[in-house]
């Protein structure tokens, strides 16, 4: 994978690791908001990803019902390639 | 740190100090400011988690089309795990909180510890003035500065050595100063009570799907919270502001009940990585959630799309 992109995901994982385990579940999507920023990242690249990451988190509010909704299911930039993941 | 970070929390000061100020000047000590700003910040988000709880309660509406989807998919996690998050937007349901109002709450916290440090510091202990004053001295122990005199962190010693102390410092609840870093018995009060808080708010904000571990691991975390917060040396006020907001998070949990009733626990499907790999998870949290992790990544995103299409028109 490329390096940045790696560095970029390194964190979260971090959180996901470290953090996350104790915490009660916060995320109403599936998969939850870090492992959106995760998949977003790797499929989409650091900018692309972080702004659906970015995107996700501001939708994830009291007011949205959550429900399943993978990074291949976004609607904000068109798909350069076919995805490796569909 | 870039200036993206540093804008924002400078914004925040600057919103907040006004307001404490005002707080001040009715005649509340700044430790009632704070809390008094703190409820209003809180009270000011009530309408998010009343809708919360809100949509938790719904839950034991579905309950039995979920336990049919949990007989249907009790082989295929990931998928009950899809299923069961369709079915909740479907019934506009949901027993979890949501990242956003967590994500907020950070650049308030960071706001409050910057502004306590230094501009509400030079506030209270220097009218207004940088009396360049090291972080964990509080005012009371600052000498009456003669005219214009300016504070030296360097040679702070031997700047105060021999003068009369307790200059402008302000007491609140044995605090001698709530801008500078809470010491001894002090530190001890305080971490005690904010453990306690922050326990008491999670038992009662614990989501009727977390099981035996997930809890004992909430209740643990501030105990594992204290070990960070030493070194960051938090301005006594910080304190106040956190164990305010956990207090109201109580009082607040107790008012929902009393309104709107229990929430009744339900059998979730949680999607707790730990469930698959029983075995590793009894040997501790860092190694359960290593390995949940690794789990996550190698995970391919899961097969059965469908239907995303048409959802996705009406995702917020």
């Amino acid at each position: 994978m490329h390096p940045l992109r790696s560095a970029v995901i390194a964190p979260i994982r971090l959180y996901q690791r470290l953090i996350s385990p104790a915490l009660p579940r916060s995320c109403k999507y599936e998969p939850t908001c870090s492992h959106y920023a995760v998949d977003a990242v790797r499929t989409e690249g650091v900018l692309r990803g972080l702004v659906l990451a970015t995107w996700r988190i501001l939708r994830c509010n009291p007011w949205s019902h959550g429900g399943y909704d993978p990074v291949s299911a976004q609607r904000l930039f068109r798909s350069r390639r076919s995805s490796p993941d569909s | 740190m870039p200036s993206a970070v540093i804008a924002p929390i400078q914004w925040l000061i600057e919103l907040f100090l006004p307001i404490l100020e005002f707080f001040h000047e009715i005649g509340l000590p700044w430790g009632v400011a704070i809390i008094v700003l703190t409820i209003c910040l809180r009270l000011a988000v009530l309408p998010l988690s009343v809708k919360s709880f809100k949509s938790m309660r719904g839950l034991q509406a579905i309950a039995p089309q979920m336990k049919a989807l949990q007989a249907k998919y009790k082989d295929d996690r990931p998928r009950l795990q899809q299923e069961t998050m369709k079915l909740y937007s479907q019934h506009k349901v949901n027993p979890f909180g949501s990242c956003l109002p967590i994500v907020v709450q950070i650049p308030f916290l960071i706001s409050f510890y910057y502004m306590l440090r230094t501009d509400l510091k030079f506030e209270i202990c220097g009218g207004g003035r940088d009396l360049g004053l090291p972080h964990d001295v509080g005012c009371g122990q600052v000498p009456n500065p003669p005219g214009d005199f300016i504070y030296n962190a360097q040679t702070f010693t031997s700047d105060i050595a021999g003068k009369t102390l307790g200059g402008f410092g302000e007491t609140f609840l044995g605090m001698h100063d709530i801008t500078a870093v809470a010491t001894g018995g002090l530190l001890i009060l305080l971490l005690v009570l904010y453990v306690g808080s922050q326990m008491a708010s999670s038992l009662v904000n614990m989501p009727p799907t977390a099981d035996k571990n997930q809890k004992r691991l909430m209740l643990a975390l501030p105990l594992v919270f204290v070990f960070f917060l030493i070194p960051i040396k938090p301005p006594a006020g910080l304190f106040l502001y956190w164990i305010t907001t956990n207090v109201f998070t109580l009082v607040q949990q107790w008012g929902l009940i009393q309104v709107y009733g229990h929430v009744k626990p339900v059998e979730v499907p949680e999607d707790e990585p730990e469930e698959p790999k029983k075995g590793s998870r009894s040997s501790g949290s860092g190694k359960a959630s290593g390995g949940a992790a690794t789990a996550t990544g190698a995970t391919p995103p899961p097969p059965p799309r469908k239907r995303k299409r048409k959802r996705s028109g009406r995702r917020r």
